[in-house]
Parts: C-alpha cells; structure tokens; sequence
C-alpha cells in the first residue's frame, strides 16, 4: 500500500521584489509504500532540504501534490497545520532539539501533552517506547545530562510517541560520533522493521545504507534510485558510494 | 577617522539594541527628571514665601538622599542587565579583529550617546514639569501660586548633571571591567550552559515561613502605635527576610507540587510554563522577591501619604468639635504660701471671645464653657488606682513599654456639662457614672468600675463623649481611655482625691471656651488678630480675678483653633503626599523597568525553546497562550504577595498613622484601595506592553528561521 506519494512537484522562489527566481525543485515524483525506510541523498543546494520542508507540511509547493495516506496535505487549512503535522508526522533533527528545561520523559511527552491526551494512556504509551528504543534508565534526567547518542534516541522516542504516518529524519547522524551514529541508525532500522514508515535525509552513505531503498536528487529532480533487494549493508554501502561518484562526475547512471 | 568609524557604530548599535536602549534611556531620562525636580524643589528659595514651603524644602532634601540611592541602584542595575545580554555581540566583535581597548571605545560613544539622550529628555521633562509639581505643590498645600512660569537654577541644573554624569562614568568603567575580565571564548559562549534544576531547600523554605510569619503576627498583633513603631521595623525586616526566602525557596516547593501532579501539569497551557519558571528560578527569584517589596513600599507610601491627606478635613471634624478652644490660667500665690493655678471666671472669658470677635467683624455661635478633669490611673488588681507605688517598681524601658498597655487615661466631666454641651440628661447619684469607651480597650467586667478608695456604679454606657479628647496626644498613644460622666459632687471628690495622691503631679480640672465661627475663611484669615486681641483683653482680668498675688508673668494661654491646626497638617500631610507621589512615581519606574529587562531577556532565552515547540506541532495560537501563562504568573505574584503584605501591614499603618491624627479607618482602607487599583491599572498596562514584546521577541526569532530543517 502506498502511503506517501509525491506528483510532480515544483517549487520556485521568487525574491520579494519579483526579481531573479530560482528553481529549487523542478520535477520531483515518488511514491513511499506503508513501512518502507527511504532515504534521500543529495548534494547542497540540490533540493532535498526543500523537498523535505514540502512533506514536513512547512512550505507549499508551486505546483504538485503530496498525498499522505489518501489525504492532500496542500489542501490542509494554515491553522490546521500544526494539528496536522502533530498528528501525522514524527520529526528527527540532526541537533535533536531537545529542551533543556524539560526533563527526557517530558520532552517525550511533550506531543502528547499538546494534543491533550490523558495522563494515563501517556505513562501506557511511553512505557514500551522506552524500553524499544533502551532509554528507560535515563528517563528522568535531564537533556544536558546524557551523550548525544541517548539525546537523538530520547528525540526519536518524541517522534514516535505520536505513532506517525511518516517518520522524517533530517541528517539524525550528523551531530554524532560514528558509534552513536551506528546505534541511531541500529534504532532506525529496528523501528522500520516494526512497521513504521521512515523517510531520511543525509549526507552520510553510511547512514544511508541502512535504508532500504535511496533516492538521489540533482538539481531539482530525482536523478536514480536505488533498492537493497537482498543486499547486506556493506553491499548497499559499496553501490550507493558508487553512485555519488557517478552524480559528482556527472556521468550519466548505469 | 577611526574614532567616527567608533561612533557611526556606537550610533547603529543602539538603533539596533533599541529594545534594550530604548528603555535604558527612557529610565534614565525619568531619573534625572524627577531628580533635578526634587533638587530644584528643595533650592529654590521662592518656596520659603508661601505657607509650608520651607517645610516642603527640608522634606525635599530628604527626597533628593533617596533619589539618588535608587538613582545609583537602577542604572547600575541596568547598565550591567545590557552587558550581559550583548556579551555574544562583544565576543563577535572580539573575533571580529577588534581589540578590548577598541571594544571600550564603542561602549564609550554608547554611554556618552545614551547619556546625552537621557539627560536631554531629563532636563526637558524637569524644566517642563517643575512648573506642574509647583502647582501641585500649592495645591496640595492650599495656598495660591506665587511663582512666574518657568525656574532654571543653574547651580541646580549643574549639580544634577554633574551627578548623572558621575553615574555613567561608573556605569562605563564598570562595563570596562566586564569586558576587560572576560576571554574571547567566554565572550562567544551562549549564557546557557545547562542550569541544575534547582533543589528544594527546606531550611530556607522553614526559615521563610517562619520569618513571614513572624512579621506578619508581629504587625497583626502589635496595636500600640509607640511600641508599634520600634517593633515596627522589626516586622519590616522580618518581611523582607521572609519574601525573599520564599521567593528562592517557597516558589520551588510549589512549582515542584505543580510538576508533581501530573493531571495538572501534563496540560498545555501548563507544563511549559511549569518547567521554564522552575528552570529559571534560582535567578528570578531575587528579582521578583525586590519587585515585591518595591511594590509594597510604593503602596504602603502612597495609601499612608494620601489617607493623611484626605483625612484633613475628617480628623478636623472629630478633633474640632468646636472651630475653637481656649483657656486662659493663671498662678496665684495660696494662702499656705505655694503656687496654685487658677482659670480665669468663665464669664471674663466668653466676653473678650465675643468683643474681640465682633472687632473683627466675626460671627461667634455656640460659646460655652467646658470643664473636665483628665487624669492617668494604672489597671492593677482589677482596679483603677492611682496609687505612685505600683509604679516605682518600674525603673527600665522595658518595664515602662509594658506598663503603657496598662494606663487608662479618664476624662470626667459633670452631668451638667454633659446636659449642656448634648442636650440630653442623665440623672446621676453620687457613687453612679455613666461610661463611654473610647479606646478599644475593655471595659471593666461587672456594673462597677474601682477607682482607689471609689467604688462606682456604672448606669449607663454612651456611644458618645462630647469632649474633645482626640486632640489630646496621649489618647492617641494610650491603649485604654474612658470618658465618664459624675455629678457635681463626685467631680470634686475625684479631684481632691488623685490630687491626695499625685501631689504635684496631679491634673488639674480644665476650664475651656469653646466656640464655632459662622464664615470659616473670614476666621481662619482674622485668627492671628482675634489670638492677640482676646489676650490683650484677658490680660488685666488677672488682675481683678485674683484673690491671692499674681505671680508675674506666669500665665497660661492656650489658643487651638480649627484654623490653625489645619494649616499645620496641610503644611506637613501636603508636603509628605507630594513627596509619595513623586517617590511613588520613581519607585514605579524601578518596577516597570526590571520586569520589563526581565522579560525581554526570557524572551531571548526563550526564543529558542518556542522554536523548538513550533517544530513539534505548537500552534502559533498555543505558543501565545504558554507565554501568556508564564508571563502572567511572573507578573502578577509579586502583585499578590504584596497586596497580602500590605493587608498584614494594615493594623500597624493604621494605629502609626493615629500618631499623625488619622482618625478614620476607611480612609485608609479607601485610600489604600484606589492606590492599589491605579497601580493594578499601570501594571496591567505595562503587562501588555512587555507580553507583546516578549511575544514579538519569540516570533520574530522563529519567523526568520522560517524553515525547519534549515541550519
């Protein structure tokens, strides 16, 4: 089943003053099936930042359609916004945005509070999330008391508390050491096989090897893609740092 | 060259910082305003000339002492509020290529542009307002205005500039010591490296309780005003203590309960508020514990100054029953040889009034004469007694504080005086009294009140005594007083008796005239020709009165009019409640000024959490109404505590503001009311003004990081 799906999508910034325009995303079309863990590589500058922003429901594209679950998230009213991105999506960040005045279990909560859920089904829901992603000593510490590993799982713990369609991670390795990174993307992988839908950006072809299937995004539009099939991780490693040099080059792929 | 490169930028720094600067150079500017206003005030010699004007002037210069203590307090304050909250911009600088030394430079042009904006401003509102103040200063002290339009001293106006400049030279050189203290690294770091959340201390919390309390009972308890006033500072201090302990730690324990109860705290409008104000408490508690007693002084200063005010006209009425008292003694030797002090014939008295009232074309009504006996007893043993031994025992302060809760001080007149002055008839036997309270002090418990040897039936208790008692400064400070009502007879046993036993300590029977003057002004304008006039025509009646030989010179004229007194107490209560308002004013902007820093610097450090909010799904509208909570809560509990204080205070202001003849609680109460609502009014005002700011602060942070994901 497909639950994400992205028509031709275009977005133009125009200056205020109706000056020079760019093309940030030409022609952009994929389609994400229920419980598939993508990820999306690119250079700087080549859109992906974009296209996230798009399916984070934070910008609107010129022209196109993103369609989760069935549901236009361009025809979603401005003051429903917030309501819908709380309640659909579950963001990751590459510098966890974590508040410090809040401790881990109420930076957890923190979703669940705002969407004015019940004392009782939190304590339920955070309980299993806990243990899932091994933060269940640390819960009653405070950000500012725990490595950065433990900060980007108590962060993914935030983003899954809502039980998201969509689970958007925006380089979740970058700010890490390479073995919390490995742990983080160990968490990724183990959420994925739980059912969740997972869509990342990152720079990084370790991290990208993780997932499943990577899409590659040039200039505005979706150069290649690739899938794992049966592949091991080190396969998957090997073909995507092929592909880059292939994108950098500018040869043309396979 | 390079010294105008340092300016241009100084310039565009406070046009960048407005935010900051803006107030800085408003406080500074109402500082010296309000300074040179009350410095000029107490200089300006012209003043002598109207009634009540040099009063006013020595007032003022305790008014300029307390200007420049808070004058010295707030901009330092502010000064260093600015350094800390542009240490990243200094530090960028530093990184930047420009040296500490170029760095002071800036701050230089900074302190002399902003210093010259405040002393513009100050200068312009002084000269502008000084006109006004005089105004208000005739016309609290009822007198008409003399004075031309506008006043410039220049020996004031240079003292006052002299003084603010010193001020921003220390301000400079000590922002020159931040800097030159700081390293380059330090100057870069953001302010936030992960506050402890702070712990609760329960010695402090206990030792808050216990000091609030204390002063609390101490104010609620104590009713002697005399006593009141050493004890009184003992329960200011007290307060103090207990506020701010309970600020640091009582505002924990509560926000910690919050937290723990999770059906309250796990809601929306709470959680952030809850955290973000217990994150930050170990700093904001000082804060809001000064803000609180700034609040309450300025209350309590402004409700005590007015209610004094206002009180004029009703503490007249009740101390003046008659526009006019007057008495006229002299001493004659006895027939033993001694002194003995004589009233002159009520007669010879009531005809000088009326003669010289009608040589100064005054219309008299209502002249009688009043004669009363007003002597001190001791409580002892459920009796009255005047008896000088039960007293020797006292020898220290201490003994004779306590004692002053067991003096009765009793006014006896004569059922015919009584008869004359009410209109009304009591028929009384010679051991019966009729008693009127009129302290809160208790009556004697049975029908029979003891005094010495006496043994007095008690027939009737009055609502109201005719004599004037309130005029007399002991009833004020005495716990316990009684007016009461004897026949002819008894009158005279009771005075041979204290007299037996107070010898020549003993109180004489009190002859008054009493009159009322039908034109008020025309009297209070003719009472210093009428005083001369009647003593001039009482003053061979000596003669013809005595029986024995007058001794010379040794007369006795006692002259208090309505007239008179009012004049003094708008002299003093005037110039005391022109000096709250212009203090309340200033103490206001003290207020104003902190919580307003206060918020703007939350704001900044807030940014960035509402930020991070908005990112997980908090609406703009829900982001408007956590700052609302937060703000609110800092904002109005100081607002409370000081309104709770100063309910506390009340007893003690009420019986210390006795001592200044303010006969009427509801004065007070009212006074203290309006003063409150005003304050509650410019708070709220000021609440508005700062929550859009703050509001203005968070938002505009995230708008321009507009893109989520964006670095």
């Amino acid at each position: 089943m497909v639950i994400l799906e992205v028509k031709s999508l275009q977005k133009v910034y125009t200056s205020r003053f109706g000056g020079a325009s760019v093309k940030a995303l030409s022609n952009v079309s994929f389609a994400v099936e229920d419980g598939e863990f993508v990820a999306v590589m690119g250079e700087s500058g080549s859109g992906k930042t974009t296209l996230l922003n798009i399916l984070a429901a934070l910008d609107r594209p010129t022209s196109g359609r993103v369609v989760l679950d069935d549901k236009d998230v361009s025809a979603v009213r401005d003051s429903q916004m917030a309501t819908f991105r709380r309640e659909n999506l579950g963001f990751v960040f590459q510098e966890f945005n974590l508040l410090d005045t809040f401790s881990n279990r109420d930076n957890i909560l923190l979703p669940l509070v705002l969407s004015g859920i019940g004392v009782r089904q939190m304590e339920q829901r955070i309980g299993p999330l806990a243990k899932q992603l091994r933060i269940d000593g640390i819960l009653d510490k405070f950000p500012y008391e725990i490595s950065g590993g433990q900060k980007q799982r108590v962060a993914i713990a935030r983003a899954l508390i809502t039980q998201p369609k969509l689970l958007l991670a925006d380089e979740p390795t970058g700010a890490l050491d390479s073995r919390s990174a490995d742990d983080v993307m160990k968490i990724f992988q183990g959420v994925n096989r739980t059912g969740q839908t997972v869509i990342m950006v990152t720079h990084s072809v370790k991290a990208a090897s993780c997932a499943e299937r990577v899409l590659f995004i040039k200039d505005g539009e979706v150069y290649h893609q690739l899938y794992r099939g049966e592949q091991t991780d080190e396969q998957m490693y090997q073909r995507i740092s092929d592909t880059l040099t292939l994108l950098t080059t500018g040869g043309d792929a396979e | 060259m390079k010294m105008g490169y340092y300016a241009k930028l100084a310039g565009s720094n406070l046009i960048k910082n407005r935010r900051m600067y803006l107030p800085y150079i408003l406080t500074g500017g109402g500082l010296i305003g309000v300074y040179h206003i009350v410095n000029t005030l107490h200089r300006d010699e012209r003043m002598d000339a109207i009634r009540g004007g040099s009063f006013l002037r020595s007032i003022m210069g305790y008014g300029v002492i307390v200007m420049s203590i808070l004058a010295v307090i707030l901009l330092l304050y502010a000064g260093s509020f600015l350094m800390k909250q542009r240490r990243r911009e200094f530090g960028l600088y530093h990184v930047l290529g420009l040296e500490k030394r170029h760095i002071a430079c800036i701050l230089f042009f900074e302190t002399l542009y902003s210093m010259l904006s405040s002393m513009a401003l100050g200068l312009l509102l002084g000269i502008a307002l000084y006109k006004a103040c005089t105004l208000l200063v005739c016309r609290l002290l009822q007198v008409e205005t003399i004075f031309g339009f506008y006043y410039i001293n220049a020996g004031t106006l240079l003292a006052t500039l002299v003084f603010f400049a010193a001020l921003y030279a220390l301000t400079f050189f000590g922002n020159c010591l931040h800097i030159a203290r700081l390293k380059a690294v330090e100057l870069l770091q953001s302010a936030q490296v992960g506050e402890r959340e702070p712990k609760v201390k329960w010695p402090l919390f206990i030792g808050g309780f216990a000091a609030l309390f204390g002063g609390y009972y101490i104010a609620r308890t104590v009713d002697n005003p005399l006593v009141g006033i050493s004890v009184f500072f003992i329960a200011v201090i007290l307060v103090i203590i207990g506020t701010y302990l309970l600020f640091m730690a009582g505002s924990i324990v509560l926000l910690k309960w919050m937290k723990k109860n999770k059906n309250f705290y796990y809601r929306k409008r709470h959680m952030a508020a809850v955290s973000g104000m217990l994150y930050r408490m170990n700093r904001n508690a000082v804060g809001l514990a000064s803000i609180t007693i700034l609040m309450t002084s300025v209350i309590l200063m402004i409700s005590a100054t007015s209610s004094l005010y206002v009180g004029i006209e009703d503490s007249l009425k009740k101390g003046h029953p008659y526009d006019l008292v007057m008495r006229y003694y002299y001493y004659e030797t006895a027939a033993d040889g001694g002194k003995v002090i004589r009233a002159l014939p009520e007669e010879s008295m009531k005809e000088a009034l009326e003669t010289a009232a009608a040589e100064n074309e005054l219309a008299v009504s209502d002249v009688r004469s009043q004669r009363y006996l007003s002597c001190a007893f001791l409580w002892h043993d459920g009796r009255l007694t005047g008896d000088r031994s039960v007293m020797d025992g006292t020898e220290n302060m201490a003994d004779a504080m306590d004692m002053l809760d067991s003096i009765a001080e009793v006014v006896f007149i004569t059922a015919e005086d009584y008869a004359a002055m009410t209109g009304l008839t009591i028929p009384l036997k010679n051991n019966e009294i009729a008693i009127c309270n009129l302290s809160k002090g208790q009556l004697p418990t049975g029908r029979v009140l003891a005094i010495d040897q006496e043994e007095l039936r008690i027939v009737k208790e009055l609502e109201e005594f005719p004599v004037d008692v309130s005029s007399m400064l002991e009833v004020n400070i005495i716990t316990q007083s009684y007016g009461i009502v004897v026949s002819s007879e008894e009158f005279q046993a009771l005075y041979k008796m204290q007299k037996e036993s107070y010898g020549e300590y003993a109180s004489e029977i009190v002859t008054n005239m009493l009159c009322n003057f039908d034109d008020d002004s025309a009297a209070a304008e003719a009472q210093d020709r009428m005083r001369a006039r009647t003593d001039e025509l009482l003053r061979p009646m000596v003669k013809e009165a005595a029986e024995g030989e007058v001794v010379d010179d040794a007369i006795a004229f006692y002259w208090d009019s309505k007239y008179d007194t009012e004049e003094a107490m708008l002299e003093t209560n005037g110039s005391l409640l022109f000096l709250g308002i212009l203090l309340s004013v200033v103490f206001l902007f003290a207020t104003i000024l902190i919580i307003h820093y206060k918020q703007i610097q939350e704001g900044y450090e807030d940014s960035g959490r509402f930020k991070i909010m908005e990112k997980i799904g908090m609406t703009e509208r829900e982001v408007r109404q956590t700052i609302r909570s937060q703000m609110l809560w800092i904002f109005f509990t100081p607002i409370a505590v000081a309104m709770l204080h100063n309910i506390m205070a009340f007893s003690i202001l009420e019986s210390m503001l006795k001592l200044f003849y303010l006969q009427d609680v509801r004065i007070l109460i009212a006074c203290m009311g309006i003063s409150f609502a005003v304050f509650l009014l410019l708070y709220v005002i000021i609440y508005h003004i700062t929550a859009k700011e703050y509001y203005n602060i968070v938002h505009e942070r995230s708008v321009y990081g507009v893109s989520y994901f964006d670095r």
